[in-house]
């Protein structure tokens, strides 16, 4: 039984920070996997995305973006009556480990929860982790 | 017009009780009882302004009136007039020395009858307009206290956010530069690099131990009995990488006590301490550490470089460090965080200590 999904994965991004955003670029280029990283700066933009039928394995989001806030985007997302957004796991990446924004993500409906790490080395694990399981190993109900 | 102060009349003599209430009616709301007993229930009921009484009295006398309404929270400030026929010096001391405001003897004489009482109104009024005073300006002083707590707390929030992503730029790219374009950068190029890597890591380092010990100001601390030897045994599991590392030894004198603590704040501050005497020794030396109870101290002895005197009360401030970072590595947070640690819990921390002796850390516990 083979173990990878049948379609390339793909990772959205929501990131405002343009340097966060590039490093995070090069950390999956260094995996191997730059083709499946897709980023947006904001939520209207995250919106726009997945409103055209972009169909990722799993969303990378920062908390503190200029406008709609993370949560804002993950208060959006699990009431949506479309069940393909509804379900899609949301990874929190954020430069914050404050207990308060640590539950209220759990609260809202988040799948995890990580802290930007400061090492570039960290964060290509990360990178590597991520695709692997989200986009690799893990299965998502059909559409 | 504000309404008329009270003052409750306790006579068990009903000729005296009648004219004391006709002396009074005029300028106040008078209210009468017969005995102490009596005086008593209507004053818990609705405490009066200002109390005259006799002091003999079947049921209860005057100083058992007295004793009452001193040991009633609502009837504690109430002024007490006492009204005796016993003229002796003696009997005026007993009288203000049991708690009286004053000690009216009988016969007495109208106009003075009701001077005392003005006059001990006017005080009572005055002190308690002191004492809400008092409350407003403790009131005002908490509320600032909470909004300047609060704007700390959104500050050290503030600082996660918006200062780490700039130092997440300084390390990342610089070491994307080294790793990316490192062959051409030349070796002077790459020092620079290297050079911009680490203070961006030593930033990083600090911001983190500014928000722990920030998050250790803010934590609500409970005291709970727990096993001090549980608590040591968690910190050295913890370290277990870093003993082995540094080749070092620790040994726990047992047994270790119970102790009213609050585990996890003690667990920083023991965690830095051993930290801390794993890694200040001399070039070669393998660190070893003793962890001992001493009444309310727990000392944790180590044989490294030690500390002069002069320098011992300084290095338990924030950021103190007596050595270049190459020499040892850390931002110099550690003791400052034992010390906030200890001072959360009620207690202290402290140090003995001589430069090539070793030292000897202690963590006082709370009584």
């Amino acid at each position: 039984m083979t173990r990878r999904a049948s379609r390339p994965p793909c990772i959205l991004s929501i990131e405002d920070d343009p340097n966060d955003q590039e490093l995070l670029r090069r950390a999956f280029r260094k995996a191997g996997q730059g083709d499946v990283l897709r980023v947006v700066s904001s939520v209207a933009e995250a919106r726009e995305a997945l409103g055209v039928r972009l169909s990722p394995c799993a969303a990378l989001l920062d908390l503190k973006l200029r406008g709609e806030s993370g949560f804002d985007f993950l208060g959006w997302l699990r009431s949506s009556p479309d069940a393909r957004l509804c379900r899609l796991p949301v990874l929190v990446l954020t430069s914050s480990a404050e207990e308060g924004d640590l539950s209220r993500s759990y609260a809202l409906g988040a799948n995890g929860f990580f802290v930007k790490p400061g090492d570039f080395g960290e964060l290509l694990e990360l990178a590597k982790t991520v695709v692997e399981h989200w986009g690799i190993f893990n299965r998502l109900p059909a559409a | 017009m504000p309404p008329r102060e009270r003052v409750l009349v306790v006579e068990d003599n009903p000729d005296l009780r009648a004219y004391a209430e006709r002396l009074l009616g005029g300028s106040y709301a008078v209210e009468t009882a017969e005995d102490g007993a009596e005086a008593l229930e209507i004053a818990r009921r609705n405490p009066p302004d200002l109390v005259l009484t006799d002091v003999v009295m079947p049921r209860l006398d005057g100083f058992g009136l007295l004793r009452e309404l001193r040991r009633d929270e609502r009837t504690r400030a109430v002024p007490v007039l006492m009204l005796s026929a016993r003229a002796e010096e003696s009997s005026r001391v007993e009288g203000l020395e049991s708690g009286a405001d004053d000690y009216i003897v009988k016969p007495f004489s109208a106009k003075e009858l009701v001077a005392r009482v003005a006059s001990n109104l006017r005080l009572s009024r005055a002190r308690k307009e002191m004492r809400d005073a008092l409350e407003r300006r403790v009131e005002e002083r908490t509320a600032q206290l909470a909004s300047a707590l609060r704007e700390i707390e959104s500050f050290a929030y503030t600082v996660a956010h918006d200062l780490r992503a700039p130092v997440r730029a300084m390390t990342g790219f610089s070491q994307a530069l080294l790793e990316d374009f490192g062959d051409r950068l030349g070796e002077e190029g790459r020092d620079y690099a290297r050079r911009i890597l680490s203070a961006g890591r030593r930033m990083d380092g600090m911001i983190s131990d500014l928000l722990d010990y920030s998050r250790l100001s803010r934590e609500p601390i409970e005291l709970v009995e727990a096993d001090l030897e549980g608590v040591v045994l968690d910190v050295l599991r913890d370290l277990e990488g870093v003993v082995a590392e540094r080749r070092g030894v620790v040994e726990v004198e047992k047994p270790l006590p119970r102790a009213r603590v609050h585990a996890p704040t003690l667990r920083r501050a023991l965690e830095n301490l051993v930290a801390n005497a794993l890694k200040f020794t001399a070039e070669g030396v393998e660190p070893r550490v003793r962890i001992r109870a001493e009444g309310r101290r727990l000392w944790v002895e180590d044989n490294g470089i030690g500390i002069a005197k002069e320098h011992q009360e300084r290095i338990f401030g924030v950021f103190e460090r007596l050595h270049r970072p190459e020499a040892y590595p850390g931002t110099g947070i550690g003791l400052a965080i034992v010390r906030k640690a200890m001072e959360r819990m009620g207690g202290r921390a402290g140090v003995e200590s001589e430069p090539g002796r070793g030292s000897r850390f202690y963590l006082e516990l709370p009584p």
